[in-house]
Formats: structure tokens, sequence, C-alpha cells
């Protein structure tokens, strides 16, 4: 697939990963700068994310967002939600002016 | 949503999951009846201290009703949500789900029954019916402990959350065993002049040992995320942990004099204001520009604590050389530890909520935030009529005035009710 074609799957996936919030900050993932990368391989989708805190009690819900966003997005075959540690998240990485 | 309403599309496969995965949360119904009865016996207490006016204003001590109402906030209230919110949060503190379900359902069911028994037992002066309580207290304290030991057994790493709640462990051995004794003190008078004593070992190691070591370990964690104050010093809170276990463990002891009460007394001291430290740390270091009623009234709970501190030598100096300060600075220890639980129900039970009821429909359509589950001015008025009633009981009681005691106690008693509800109306809350 060339990137010309990749990069508006790549946008439309971030667009739909703007509809899972973190319900306890009010905040999208991907404004909270929680979405570390998302890489698409033909129509599989790696997202990988991270979270405010380690052991944060919405990871399930997060989790189960992302794939409930993405897998709806035209184009997409398959979802991964990757789950990292590192590097570890802080508030510096929320888009300016957000909070 | 429009990238998410295409429902009519094929939807894609989902591959199994990748990455790290945290331990899953027991199911609600586990920490929401620990919570509901907790709020019956907080409107239950409310509503006694009320009709304990009179006993609070002549600084009668050890009246039993005073008993009964102290035990109805520190058994019912304070524990009962303690219990309630580890069994939540443990998968978060340590990664660790509450090792057996079923023994946390049977803790919850001796303490909740075995608190009534034993207040109403205290009460009415029925031998049988106070040991019977305090048998089931006892038992509870001990499964509870039981539980949280093997569950943070499990555990991979080592927080200072998770070496908070191991010494709470001991300490919810150690509680019931001068609590049996006081038990038996009451009919027996055993004790003579060294009741208050122990009153004081058994009330101190419950506060410092218990609720304030499970207070500073559950902080740790859930202060930087609830005021996103990552990246704060954290080394107040290891000596707060520290300090706290040191001191209730040598208030623990039976023997040793008054250098050793001494010794824990600064101890617990210098662990109350590790701790006071740390939470204030925390919120000055927080990102979040509005901070909501809960963590609002759990400020005024820990601003509660700073003033117990500060009278503490001189009441448990004089002990019942002087009565009325010693009622005022019990009703400032026990009212800021209960501001501070009642702040936190408005983060944890409308977590509870979202997360079961809201949280599957994420990604899929829009759901509300957490805050949005309830009224922010409801919340505020609530947190306003207690912390009011509160600062009324306390100086009504330090100047002896039976009538501000009592209208402070209704107004206290209102924000209580109002908690109840505004609760109860959240944990009703549904999708439409």
């Amino acid at each position: 697939m060339t990137d010309s074609v990749e990069r508006p799957l790549i946008d439309r996936v971030y667009d739909a990963l703007r509809h899972v919030i973190d319900p306890e900050i009010g905040l999208d993932i991907v404004t909270l700068g929680l979405v570390y990368d998302v890489a698409v391989d033909g129509g599989a989708v790696d997202v990988t994310f991270s979270l405010t805190t380690r052991g944060c009690p919405m990871e399930h819900a997060i989790r189960g967002g992302i794939l409930q966003a993405v897998e709806h997005v035209d184009g997409v075959e398959a979802v991964r939600p990757n789950l990292v540690w590192e590097p570890p998240w802080h508030p510096g990485m929320v888009e300016p002016g957000a909070l | 949503m429009p990238a998410v309403a295409s429902a009519h599309l094929p939807r894609a496969r989902v591959v199994a999951a990748a990455g790290e995965r945290s331990a899953a949360p027991p199911p609600p119904i586990l920490p929401g009846a620990h919570f509901a009865a907790a709020l019956v016996f907080f409107v239950a207490g409310s509503l006694g201290l009320v009709v304990i006016a009179p006993e609070l204003a002549a600084g009668a001590f050890f009246h039993a009703r005073v008993v009964a109402v102290v035990h109805l906030f520190t058994l019912g209230w304070i524990m009962l949500s303690i219990f309630g919110a580890l069994c939540q949060f443990l998968p978060v503190a340590v990664d660790q789900p509450i090792r057996w379900e079923r023994l946390a359902q049977l803790s919850f069911l001796l303490q909740a029954i075995g608190a009534a028994v034993f207040v109403s037992a205290v009460v009415t002066g029925s031998r049988s019916m106070l040991y019977l309580g305090a048998g089931l207290v006892s038992a509870a304290f001990l499964a509870f402990a039981l539980n949280l030991a093997v569950t943070l057994a499990g555990a991979a790493t080592r927080s200072l959350t998770w070496w908070a709640l191991a010494g709470a462990c001991v300490f919810l051995v150690v509680t019931p065993v001068y609590g049996f004794l006081l038990a038996i003190n009451l009919h027996s008078g055993l004790l003579g002049s060294q009741r208050f004593a122990i009153v004081a070992r058994h009330s101190h190691v419950a506060i410092a040992g218990v609720v304030l070591l499970v207070m500073v370990g559950v902080a740790h964690r859930l202060l930087p995320m609830f005021l996103l104050s990552h990246g704060a010093d954290e080394r107040p809170g290891r000596v707060a942990a520290a300090a706290l276990f040191a001191g209730a463990a040598l208030l623990s002891l039976p023997f040793g004099g008054a250098a050793t009460t001494a010794s824990a007394a600064v101890l617990i001291a210098v662990g109350v204001c590790a701790f006071l430290l740390q939470a204030f740390t925390f919120y000055r270091h927080g990102k979040r520009t509005k901070t909501d009623p809960g963590m609002r009234l759990a400020a005024a709970g820990l601003v509660g604590l700073a003033a117990a501190l500060l009278i503490a030598p001189f009441a448990l100096g004089l002990g019942l050389g002087n009565v009325t300060l010693l009622a005022t600075y019990h009703l400032l220890l026990i009212g800021a530890v209960s501001l501070f639980v009642a702040g936190h129900y408005y983060k944890i039970v409308p977590f509870l909520v979202w997360y079961h009821r809201f949280g599957p429909l994420v990604g899929l359509r829009t759901v509300p935030k957490v805050h949005e589950l309830y009224s922010r001015r409801v919340a505020s008025v609530n947190a306003g009529l207690l912390v009011a009633g509160w600062i009324g009981l306390v100086v009504g009681t330090a100047c002896s005035v039976e009538l501000v005691i009592r209208a402070s106690a209704l107004v206290f008693a209102s924000g209580a009710a109002l908690e109840a509800v505004t609760i109860g109306a959240i944990a009703r809350r549904k999708p439409a």
C-alpha cells in the first residue's frame, strides 16, 4: 500500500480514537497524549497506547473503546491495541491548553 | 461520530490484544454492598450525634451512647468503606484482585452485622449481645486481614502502596484484640484505672495502624491519578508509612511504660505530618484546573487531621483531667477521617457505575464523563453541610454548648443524608 493511501487511513483511525475518552479526566486519549503510535499494515492497525498511571482502572474500558472505535473505520480489517508503560505518561504530553 | 456510526459495514477482525494487561476489578456488587451498608451507618451515626449532644456538652467521654455513636462511625462508616474500597482498588493498587471474593463477602456480612449488634448492645447493656457483636467484628477484621495478606503475597512488585497495606494487615489483627478487651471491661471493669490508657491505645492503633496506613497507601496511588500530579516528590509518603507503622507497632505493645508510649506518639505525629506534606505536595503539583467537590471534601478532612494533630499532645497528655478537650480531639480526628472518606465516595462510586454501565459503550457512542453522573452543585452543598456541621460540632463541644452541638449535628446529619441520597442516585444511573 502506498503512503498516500495509508495516511488517510491513519488520519481516520486517529479521528476514531478521539471518540475514546478517559472519563475521569474528561478528555479523549489522543488529546491526552495517551496514543503513542498508530501503525497500519494493509488493513491491520496496531494502536500503541499508555495510561495515566500504571494499573489505571480505566484500562479495560479504554482498551475496549479503542477496539470498538477503530474496528468500524472503513478499510480496517484487524485492530490490535498494545498497552505499553515506556515512556511513562506525564501531564506534559497533553495537547497544550487542553487541561 | 461518523467513523464509528457506520455499523452496517462489516466489522473488522479483532486481533488478540497485545502488550501489558492489568488485573480485572471484582463484580460491582462486592464494593457496592460495602458502600451501601457504610452509608446507612454514616446516616445513623450522624443522627446519633444529635442524640448525644448533652453527653458531648458534658464531655462524658465514656458514656455508653457516646461509645455507641463513635463505633457507628468507626466500625460502620469508616471500616466498611475501607474494606469496600480495597476490594475495588486492589487491582489498581497492587495489580492483584482480592484473592478470595467469597471470604470478602463473608467479612462484609460479619462486619456489617457485627457492628450493628455491637452498637445496639452497648446502648442496651446486653452482655451476651456485646460479646457476640465484638466477636463478629473481630472475625471480620481477621478474615479481611487474611484475605488482604494473601492478595499482597501474590503481587509481583512491592510499591509504597504494597508496604502500607501490608502494615495495615498487622494492625487489623491487633485492633480487635484491644477492642475485645475493652468490651469485656464494659461489664467486668477489669481494667480499672487503666481503661483510658487502653482506650487511647485501641483508638490510635486503629486510626494510625489501619486507617492512616491505608490512606497513605491508597492516596499514593490515587491522588496523582485524580489530580494529575505526576512527578511530585514521593519521599514524604515513604516516611509517613514507615513512621506510622513503627508508631502503631510500639503502641501495640502491652508493656514498655511512658517512654514507649511517648516514642510511639512522636512517630505517629511524624507519620501524620509526612502524610499531610505528601498530600499537600500532590494537591500543589496537580495539573487539573478544577478540583471537584469530592477532592475538596477530602482536603477538608486533611485540614481537620492537621488540627487534630495540633491538639493531640494536650488532649492525650491531660487525658481524663480535661474531658472536654478529649471529646473535642476525638470529634476532630474521627470527623476528619469521615470527611476524607465521604469525599472519596464522589470519586469511587461514579467511577464504579461508569466502569460497569458506560465503559462497554466507549468507542460506540458518546458516553458521559464520570463527573457528569452527578450534580456538582448538589455535591458542593453536600460537602458544605458536612464541613459546616463538623466545625460546629467541634466548636460546640470545645465550648460545652449543647444547643450549638445539637444544631451542628443536625446540619451534619443533613449532609450525611444528602450524601446517601446522592450516591444512591448515582448508583442507579444507566445509559439511556
